[in-house]
């Protein structure tokens, strides 16, 4: 299959063509040819024609990027056991309508990710999707917090990394033994920083707000002790750590540190932890239960400053589907997440487009998540293995009910005019384009 | 002219004009209810759910008290634990409830916000009667109705809030309600059970009960809620008893006489003694007394103006 | 607008009734009066006052009666918020004047007997009013004295005014565009 890509700016550090308007041919999945547009051109329009017919054009004036393809390093899909929340397809779906191109499925489902069998199931539901799948595996066994899951065997049937995703490691020898474990294969653990006993019965941010509320609070320190816990003891063992969904100014002042440190830390955000604070929960709207909680404008700052300044590496979707039931019920008792992962970078853009360049945001996209988890990646130049997300940073995306594509109810995003728009992604040797 | 609100979800969403307003029709219905026939025929078209997810005999009396005497008709709704436990959602419960025809719902509920999650998928208007440790916006309606019955304006008068402040729905709603009334509000009890933030809501903190006693001219004693405390907030009951409850020592060493409230059900001996609870300073059986007359009220301008029957 | 009863007019229909009422009910002791909340309480207030002067009779039972709770209108207009029942003698057994300053429907008189009867059982209920609308009521109530009877249709609105509020004594009929 041949795909030619027509007036498209590259955002690629690793590439000769970074930050040029460049045509692209793909032929069966390989760049052929990639030559740099003439400035008298300037008034076409870009276009992406595949087999020779024109599948896309966009308008006079309008720029197209390209970038490496986008990862989402910490999504569940539910499969297997609660597929009545998604599928492994319509997570996928998801994901290419969102622009990922790679995801770092979470193994929290029935039953957890724990074992080669389960890896190779999940795995293999992926098989010729556009989308490339990389499996999570547990750190402890069916991520119960008791003892050492089989992450050697994991690994070696094709797990990309490790965590226990939303039942993060309480017991601190047990956390201490997994980053010593996984040292033996240079894997990387995955821990979201949430004290359970701290947390425990707390519904949202401790604060004047819940106060104010009268809901049960989390305190900050239940996600600062537990950073704290999970900091020393990376360095202890010197291994490599990936703390997602952090939530808090403290937070991003403590990854810093461990940074110039020299720790073999890294740190990814939701895109609603970036966009909204606690004061969405004025109503007791459920759709705003999260964790990590909602913080404050404060917190909320903090985040976007951390990722201006490198801090904060990547974004993490933390897309945790629900069905309509599971979330529309008393706050208390509803289900816990968002699905955001489709809009995601609409989410990210209309919040920080004031903030942050386009070129940082294709950065904690693409760049770094790559890089983190090893994902191949070749620059986008002559005989580079095309793994690209086509995207644009003006003009607003509305995502519906009718056309999104998880399965998911979850999404408090639906219907709202978001800033940016993702065109679609080529990767596996398929071009998957929104419509 | 009604109330600027269509539900009592919380005092929180209540104007110093509604307040007023519930206050002067309570007067009317006070006098209704020391007349021979205690009782008026205003919403002998209306029928009112008592919907209970929580155990609760004296609110929902209190309420049911209140629907009679205004004529209307009553069914009690009662499911003791979660409806969660029960297999059926909130929703449903209440849809088939409404499906009988019922213009009103209480509901007293043991998650924060339940009202609000109601309001948002019903029609019918719901006064909550007790949600989570968020409101129990009619206990202090009559709180406040009582102190000012007691004490006049409530303008720059001491209330003083003390126990288990972090557990209780009507600490909350009191504090809202004294804020609006212009009262200044003290919180008492151990450290443990005043959440941490509470000052962020306009009101001082005091550990030491025997002060918050002498700074106040009302004492608002508030239940241990026992079988609200997921964790543990301090040791026992007896401590609790001797360094926490009150007692008539305590208020004998105390030059001015206050007022002693408690919203009830008592623990006796342990917030507080019968020498106290009983003694000629306190006015709790005069808020149970106020209590129907406000529930009244509050009904009363709630069930103004009916959509025409619905179309079916 | 036109004037029905000016200041003068209705010193003499006041005086009318209150003589009226004296004729029927002296020496008072069984006869209790009640004006209804919250507009018929500045007539009855009057003639209160004029009965006692005329009969010299300063302990005649005076009461004033909200009939709010009373309304069979509770659903189809804004909530009414409720003024003072203020009754302090018995009814039972009595002879009560009831007063309101104009009679329309007599929705209102319903509403009011029914509210008198819970606080007990009188021997005989009459109706004193100030104006009457003829040809616009709604129910089978006419009243026993009567100042000033008018015929009206639909539109028109009758306006009392009082010296005690409005700072003059005054009726009015008032043509209100229909809707």
């Amino acid at each position: 299959m041949q795909v030619l890509i027509n007036k498209v700016r590259v955002l690629d550090k690793q590439s000769d063509f970074n930050d040029k308007v460049v045509d692209i041919t793909i032929t069966d999945g390989t760049i052929v040819t990639i030559t740099e547009q003439n400035k008298k051109s300037a008034k076409t329009a870009p276009s992406i024609v595949a087999e020779g017919k024109e599948v896309w054009k966009g308008n006079a004036g309008e720029e197209l990027l390209v970038s490496n393809g986008w990862v989402d390093v910490f999504a569940d899909y539910r499969e297997p056991g609660l597929e009545h929340k998604e599928t492994i397809a319509t997570g996928l779906s998801a994901a290419a309508a969102g622009g990922f191109t790679d995801v770092l499925l979470l193994p929290n489902t029935q039953p957890a990710v724990s074992s080669k069998s389960v890896i190779q199931f999940v795995l293999g539901k992926a098989i010729g999707n556009v989308v490339s799948l990389h499996a999570l595996g547990t750190v402890t066994a069916n991520a119960e917090g008791k003892e050492l899951a089989e992450m050697m065997d994991m690994y070696a049937n094709g797990a990309t990394a490790f965590t226990d995703g939303w039942k993060p490691i309480q017991n601190a020898n047990l956390m201490l033994k997994a980053l010593e474990y996984v040292k033996a294969f240079g894997g990387t653990v995955l821990q979201m920083p949430v004290d359970a006993p701290l947390a425990a019965g707390g519904l949202m941010n401790e604060g004047a707000v819940s106060t104010a509320l009268g809901m049960p609070g989390i305190p900050l320190l239940a996600e600062t002790l537990m950073l704290y816990r999970d900091i020393e003891l990376l360095r202890y063992t010197n291994s490599k750590l990936h703390i997602t969904g952090i939530s808090s100014a403290v937070a991003v002042e403590m990854i810093r540190k461990a940074k110039k440190e020299k720790l073999n830390i890294s740190c990814s955000v939701t895109p609603y932890h970036l966009a909204l604070t606690e004061d969405m929960l004025n109503t007791y709207d459920s759709a705003y239960k999260v964790t990590p909680p909602l913080r404050s404008e404060a917190d909320r700052l903090a985040l976007i400053k951390g990722l201006e300044d490198g801090t904060i590496d990547c974004i993490a979707t933390h897309h945790r589907p629900h069905e309509w039931d599971a979330k529309t019920k008393e706050f208390e008792y509803a289900a816990d997440g968002m699905a955001v992962q489709e809009i995601a970078f609409n989410i990210v853009w209309d919040t920080l487009k004031d903030y942050l360049s386009i070129e940082r945001i294709t950065e904690v996209l693409a760049e770094a998540p790559r890089k983190l988890f090893g994902l191949k990646t070749d620059a986008i130049a002559k005989g580079g293995v095309a793994s690209l997300t086509l995207f644009s940073a003006t003009g607003k995306h509305t995502l519906t009910t009718a056309s999104k594509k998880s399965a998911a109810m979850n999404n408090p995003f639906i219907g709202k005019a978001l800033a940016g728009a993702v065109i679609g992604i080529f990767n596996n040797s398929k071009l998957n384009l929104n419509k | 002219m009604g109330l600027s609100v269509k539900h009592l979800l919380g005092i929180k969403e209540l104007n110093v004009q509604d307040i007023e307003q519930i206050f002067k029709t309570a007067d009317n219905f006070k006098q209704v209810l020391q007349r021979p026939i205690k009782k008026v025929p205003t919403l002998r078209d209306t029928t009112v759910a008592n919907v209970f997810f929580e155990n609760s005999t004296r609110t929902r009396l209190s309420f049911e008290l209140a629907e009679k005497r205004l004529g209307a008709d009553v069914v009690n709704f009662s499911a003791s634990g979660s409806s969660v436990s029960k297999g059926e959602t909130l929703i449903d419960t209440v849809n088939n409830i409404l499906a009988m025809k019922v213009d009103m719902v209480v509901m007293r509920h043991s998650a924060s916000g339940a009202p609000w999650f109601l309001a948002n998928h019903i029609d019918a208007s719901i006064i909550n009667a007790g949600d989570g440790t968020n409101e129990h916006p009619t206990q202090a309606l009559l709180d406040a109705y009582s102190m000012r019955e007691k004490l006049g304006d409530l303008r720059g008068k001491r209330v003083a809030i003390l126990g288990d402040i972090m557990h209780s729905r009507v600490a909350l709603s009191n504090i809202y309600c004294l804020n609006k009334l212009g009262a200044e509000v003290v919180v008492s009890g151990p450290p443990t059970l005043i959440p941490k933030h509470i000052e962020s809501l306009g009101v001082k903190v005091e550990y030491n009960v025997k002060k918050a006693l002498e700074w106040c001219d009302v004492a608002n004693v508030l239940r241990i809620q026992l079988e609200r405390q997921h964790k543990p907030l301090f040791s026992t009951l007896r401590e609790y008893a001797m360094y926490y409850g009150v007692n008539k020592q305590m208020l004998d060493s105390i030059e001015k006489d206050i007022v002693i409230m408690h919203p009830g059900p008592i623990n006796r001996g342990v917030e507080i003694n019968s020498d106290v609870a009983d003694s000629k300073q306190s006015i709790i059986l005069g808020q149970v007394e106020n209590g129907v007359a406000i529930r009244m009220a509050v009904i009363y301008l709630l069930s103004g103006k009916r959509e025409a029957e619905s179309q079916l | 607008m036109k004037t029905l009863l000016n200041s003068n007019l209705m010193n003499i229909t006041l005086q009318r009734l209150a003589h009226q009422l004296v004729e029927n009910h002296m020496p008072f002791t069984d006869t209790a009066i009640i004006g209804i909340q919250p507009r018929g309480i500045y007539l009855s207030n009057r003639i209160a006052s004029l009965v006692k002067k005329i009969s010299g009779n300063n302990n005649i039972d005076y009461g004033l009666l909200d009939i709010t709770f009373y309304r069979d209108d509770v659903h189809s207009a804004d909530i009414h918020v409720p003024s003072d029942t203020n009754m302090p003698f018995s009814i039972e057994g009595k002879n009560v004047v009831l007063i309101d300053d104009v009679l329309y429907t007599g929705r209102t008189i319903r509403s009011a007997m029914d509210a008198l009867i819970d606080f007990g059982r009188p021997k005989r209920v009459e109706l004193l009013t100030l104006i009457d609308r003829r040809f616009s009521r709604e129910l089978p109530i006419q009243p026993d004295y009567n100042g000033y009877s008018v015929d009206t249709i639909l539109t028109q609105k009758v306006k009392v005014y009082w010296q005690e509020t409005d700072g003059k004594d005054e009726v009015v009929l008032l043509d209100k565009v229909a809707p």
